[in-house]
């Protein structure tokens, strides 16, 4: 691995991150409660103008939702998983920082051979273990999207496309 | 310095990314409402779209014996502007078959797809320079993983526009059940 390719990686991640698609159409015929979809660079569930809750947290949903059981049930498992995706997220990407520390072996490649695997070797475990905490945390992710998407159509299903709300009852 | 990474390690990464590979199911069945929308499916989002040729009808009733304002029944209102305030209409919106509409189908999914990895060698100075690279290389990989969206791409975005399109203009075109026959 050359500094090039190393920088061509950096490149690569660096266009690709954030690269979600953005919505374009706004609804005009809603229900006033009802749920529609947008994609700002990641997902949004909007009802009456503002904001429900975004990715990943979808922190709310369950209380907008909460008097369609199937609704409040797809809501809490979106919430708990999209928070258990943010922790491994951020856990990960500190032992993958953390990694960086294994490139101090450099400073032993002529003076203590074992110290510097010791290094190199910590350094890519942290890196893996990051690595694999950052992956289970995008599954959970796309576990929290597709729970807040089923709440939502089952919310909109029972109440919010009739014009009903849970605010209401 | 022959093996920096244990194979045992690697075998337990790549348990741990097919284990990720068994995510959430979807047991949702889209109502027969003559609404497109988005569910999710194979691990990403998809978008439901009803029967070809299906048409939307609208009846509504009051709460408390309220009588309804002028203009009446659709919902007309841009997303942005303040919700309607409690005790409008419940409004049912019933799909019935009428002339064949263009660009829809049975309810099913159309889906879109949105979504890769990393020596050894005789020579020290070669080990060290890989194993450098890939000091530097993974938390860059491990970045991008963290910050792209998953499960939602331009694409994706596309769908939601045409469902929510597609719910805009028929029941922007829909009239009163009593009016087109449907009772």
């Amino acid at each position: 691995m050359r500094p090039r390719h190393a920088a061509a990686i950096l490149a690569l991640a660096a266009a690709h991150a954030g690269c979600g698609g953005v919505t374009r159409y706004t609804p005009v015929s809603a229900a006033p409660s009802e749920i529609v979809l947008r994609d700002d660079n990641g997902l949004e569930l909007l009802a009456g103008g503002g904001r429900v809750a975004s990715a990943h947290r979808y922190q709310g949903l369950a209380r907008f939702v909460g008097c369609v059981p199937a609704a409040a049930e797809h809501a809490r498992a979106a919430e708990r998983n999209g928070t258990s995706s943010m922790v491994l997220t951020y856990t990960g990407a500190g032992f993958a920082a953390a990694g960086l520390a294994g490139l101090g072996g450099l400073a032993f490649e002529d003076k203590d051979e074992t110290a510097m695997i010791a290094f190199f070797s910590a350094g890519l475990g942290a890196e893996v273990v990051g690595l694999v905490l950052v992956a289970i945390g995008r599954k959970f992710k796309l576990d929290a999207m597709g729970h807040a998407v089923d709440a939502a159509n089952f919310y909109n299903d029972a109440v919010g496309s009739a014009g009903g709300s849970c605010a209401r009852r | 310095m022959r093996t920096l990474v244990p194979s045992r390690s690697l075998a337990l990464v790549g348990a741990i990314l097919l284990l990720g590979g068994c995510g959430y199911r979807s047991a949702y069945v889209p109502r027969a409402d003559g609404r497109a929308r988005m569910g999710w499916a194979y691990g990403k989002l998809v978008a439901l779209m009803p029967p070809n040729g299906l048409q939307l009808c609208y009846r509504e009733s009051w709460p408390g014996g309220m009588s309804p304002p002028t203009p009446p029944p659709i919902w007309g209102r841009p997303l942005p502007s303040p919700s309607r305030p409690a005790g409008g209409p419940n409004v049912v919106w019933i799909p019935y078959v009428g002339p064949p509409s263009p660009g829809a189908s049975r309810y099913m999914s159309e889906s879109w797809s949105g979504g890769g990895k990393g020596g050894d060698s005789s020579s020290r100075g070669l080990a060290v320079g890989v194993a450098v690279g890939i000091l530097v290389a993974m938390p860059l990989v491990t970045a991008g993983l963290a910050l792209d969206p998953p499960g939602i791409d331009g694409k994706i975005a596309g769908a939601i526009d045409n469902v929510n399109r597609y719910n805009d203009s028929m029941r922007r075109a829909a009239a009163p059940c009593d009016a087109v026959g449907v009772r």
